[in-house]
């Protein structure tokens, strides 16, 4: 279990992180999302025992970043934003560099540099140089030697920048199977859409601060009490809309040209009997849809665009 | 720590280090090697047969000057193969870390359980090595000088023994840099800056010595010498066979280099780690307590070296000793001009980089091997007094070491340090930034120090030395280079620069309160 308390990073002036506090279970794939300069990749890489925090700290299954942090980087696996590969290197001396330094005993190092390569489908380059490979094949690599340890705790920092589409779904098929193993993963990106398909929890940063934590729906839900039901009818959007607008649990009606855009508390049931209403009323309803919020919408509602 | 865990560490560090693994995979790859190697052999050869043919074209040459000839053959051959160490292990190695800093692979090797000691002497190895192979590559060179006659093979070893102590050197000197550089031009400019002040200075020290030990032992104890003088690259010939003769026994002088070089190599590493390790790590403790023990060593070694000159009559070329106080202010002069290379690194402060260097008090002496900034002034005080208590040892030998003047000089070099130290505080309570504030310290440093040497030999060439009143009496240093006794003037400077120091600390407190570091006092 992750428990990050009150972590904070203060560069002169600039308080980069200021007392963000939150905890994550095994299983738990967390998407840090938060503008660029946000305090995404200063958080993590004062877990991943990089970065002195000025105040705070947090615990790995017990352990104190700041009182053990050799056993903490046991625990971890840490791959930034950018490769830090070698050159002249070939993927399995690589991995068996890290392998050794993470002291995975000599006689298990081949077969777990085999199973890293086939968890992260490269086995075929095992005896390519690391410059040979494509950016999305590098990204697997440096995916694959965050594993040759078996690390609890995963941080990937922007882990999908640059990458094509069929290789970031490739990378987001991976991180999911990762979090299903019960690893505890935390991907920071400021691009959404990558992290709503596979995160279980979120939390928004910006200026330092941690602005909301939690699972998604509850995120969305949080942000958002009402439902906003879309009603398109083929009849008099006016008429429509004036009948609406006396109905129970509507709050409040905006009319387009051919649709009718509602602010609605009530529940599903409240839903189905303002539908039966319309069309016991003659409407001729050829759309009815509650339009759901998504990270984005959240997103731009929480944040202002500041950096610190 | 057990035993066999240490054995097994110890193992896994010097014999199985991945960093050196992965270098030599990376090393012997490609053309580059053998291209370096080409060259290398190339340059051998050529040299050879230059050698060689402005022999044979003698057409006549007496065996005693064929003998002399191949002599002077080896001794060529053992000079350029220490130029090209020289040359190429601060090459090889001021890159190692800062190319991976730039690279920002070394972040994935110390977010792994990594100690910066392990990963340094994984660099180490790896550089060394290329030392060793062209040490190797020449033996055929030198084979041939013992094979016609030139050399025996003790000899030869013996040198490259010497040669490779040397690179050894030379290689922890770089590889000190290259952790603290964050361009690679940078390292490689101060790691050659860096070997050839040490060349120059250790050269300087062993001719010295060798010749003032050739002038005081003329009854024939010819191979008796200061072992720094093997640790001169250009002398190896002559010093190879050289001795020490310590309690009555003749200790082959290049046992004594290998133990300073390991130990010298030992501090760089501890440096290096040092830099490499956040707020209260082991490294930078260990780090203190050895420069405390090596200023003591160091003071009784030198004192010891010193010792007889200060009582021989023969000793000197003009036939009188060496005074006491002329020795304690030349001592003062290469201590505190030392000194002012790693006062910025132990005096400044600053909020924007790691914890170890924000401010944390003036003076607190239980962080004096913490090496926070609290710590900085007690440390630098120890460091004097170690040299000084060093002094007092080998007074026990020498009596004639310690003099009236001793109290003087030491009260004149505490004073100094405090003073020194002062002006790094006042620079970072000016900036926030940790490395403008050690450029400003180190700048002012050099500026008091160095600049009114020229000004002051205009306005009186010939009072640097006198023992007169003149307008060299400004000068912070006089009381060191005084010829005649400084005493008094060590104690009026001293008071001086106690004074100017508590000035400028005051000006620090009241600038460092204006300012909200924006730490919490709690933390830690």
């Amino acid at each position: 279990m992750l428990e990050v308390k009150g972590l904070r990073k203060q560069y002169g002036p600039l308080t980069a992180v200021k007392g963000i506090q939150f905890s994550l279970r095994p299983g738990d794939v967390f998407g840090f999302i938060g503008s660029n300069g946000a305090g995404k990749t200063t958080t993590i890489r004062m877990l991943a025992t990089l970065l002195e925090p000025t105040g705070g700290t947090a615990t790995l299954n017990g352990v104190d970043i700041l009182r053990d942090p050799m056993a903490i980087r046991r625990m971890i696996g840490y791959m930034p934003d950018f490769f830090g590969l070698y050159d002249d290197v070939k993927v399995w001396e690589y991995l068996d560099f890290f392998a050794t330094i993470y002291k995975v005993p000599s006689r298990q190092r081949l077969e777990v540099i085999d199973n890293v390569l086939e968890l992260t489908d490269l086995t075929v380059k095992k005896n390519d140089f690391v410059q040979s490979l494509s950016r999305g094949m590098q990204q697997r690599l440096c995916l694959a030697r965050c594993l040759v340890h078996d690390p609890v705790l995963l941080l990937l920092d922007e882990p999908a920048s640059g990458l094509d589409p069929r290789a970031r779904a490739e990378l987001k098929e991976l991180i999911a199977e990762l979090g299903r193993m019960g690893k505890i993963v935390i991907v920071s990106s400021h691009i959404l859409t990558e992290l709503a398909g596979f995160c279980n929890t979120v939390g928004i940063m910006e200026k330092g601060d941690l602005l909301a934590f939690g699972p998604v729906d509850s995120i969305i839900k949080g942000m958002q009490p009402h439902r906003t039901l879309v009603i398109r009818t083929l009849g008099s959007v006016d008429d429509a809309a004036s009948l609406i607008r006396d109905q129970a649990h509507v709050l409040d009606v905006e009319t387009a040209v051919d649709s009718i855009q509602i602010d609605f508390e009530g529940d599903l049931e409240a839903q189905a009997e303002l539908l039966r209403g319309l069309v016991l009323a003659g409407h001729k309803i050829i759309g009815f849809r509650e339009e759901e919020a998504d990270l984005e919408d959240v997103f731009l509602k929480l944040t202002t665009g500041a950096v610190n | 720590m057990s035993a066999s865990a240490w054995v097994r560490e110890s193992i896994g560090t010097y014999l199985g280090n991945a960093t050196a693994v992965r270098d030599y995979r990376v090393q012997l790859r490609g053309n580059r090697a053998v291209i370096l190697w080409a060259v290398y052999l190339a340059v051998l050869i050529g040299f050879g047969m230059l050698t060689y043919s402005s022999a044979a074209s003698r057409s006549m040459m007496s065996v005693v000057e064929a003998q002399a000839s191949l002599k002077d053959f080896y001794s060529e051959v053992l000079n350029l193969l220490s130029a090209a160490i020289a040359l190429v292990a601060p090459a090889l190695t001021a890159t190692a870390i800062v190319a991976e800093r730039q690279r920002k692979s070394l972040d994935l090797v110390f977010s792994a359980p990594v100690t910066p000691k392990y990963y340094l002497i994984g660099k180490m190895i790896s550089s060394y090595r290329y030392v060793w192979m062209l040490l190797v590559l020449s033996l055929p060179v030198t084979a041939a000088c013992v094979v016609l006659g030139g050399a025996v093979w003790s000899e030869v070893l013996t040198s490259y023994a010497l040669i490779s102590l040397q690179g050894l050197i030379y290689t922890s000197l770089a590889l000190f840099f290259s952790t603290l550089a964050q361009k690679p031009v940078g390292a490689i400019v101060w790691s050659y800056i860096s070997v050839f002040i040490y060349v120059w200075f250790i050269s300087g020290i062993g001719m010295g010595l060798a010749e003032a030990r050739h002038f005081s032992f003329s009854s024939g104890a010819v191979g008796e010498m200061p072992f720094v003088v093997c640790l001169s690259a250009f002398q190896i010939t002559d010093v190879a066979s050289t001795y020490t003769v310590i309690a009555g026994y003749h200790v082959p002088n290049w046992i004594l280099t290998a133990l300073f070089a390991l130990l010298f190599v030992r501090l760089m590493l501890l440096a290096g780690s040092s830099a490499l390790s956040p707020y209260g790590s082991w490294e930078t403790k260990s780090l203190r307590l050895h420069s405390l023990a090596y200023a003591f060593l160091l003071s009784i070694g030198l004192a010891s070296l010193i010792g007889p000159l200060l009582t021989s009559p023969g000793s000197m070329s003009s036939g009188s000793p060496i005074r006491v106080d002329q020795f304690a202010g030349s001592g003062l002069i290469w201590l505190l001009t030392s000194l002012i290379l790693v006062l910025p690194f132990i005096t400044c402060y600053g909020v924007d980089l790691e914890r170890k260097y924000w401010p944390d008090g003036v003076f607190d002496i239980r962080r004096m091997l913490m090496a926070t900034p609290s710590g900085g002034l007690p440390f630098l005080l120890a460091l004097v007094l170690a040299v000084a208590a060093g002094l007092v040892v080998d007074s026990i030998w020498t009596p004639s070491l310690i003099g009236a003047a001793t109290p003087a000089y030491l009260y004149f070099g505490l004073a100094f340090v405090f003073a020194a130290w002062s002006v790094g505080r006042l620079a970072s309570a000016f900036n926030n930034g940790l490395r403008y504030a050690r450029t400003l310290h180190f700048a002012i440093l050099v500026l008091v120090l160095f600049l009114p040497l020229p000004l002051l030999a205009i306005a009186d060439p010939f009072g640097m030395s006198s023992s007169g009143s003149s307008v060299w009496d400004l000068y912070v240093l006089r009381p060191a280079l005084m010829s005649n006794d400084g005493t008094g003037q060590a104690w009026l400077t001293g008071t001086v620069l106690l004074v100017v120091g508590a000035a400028l600390v005051y000006w620090e407190r009241s600038m460092a309160k204006k300012k909200n570091w924006g730490i919490e006092p709690s933390y830690g």
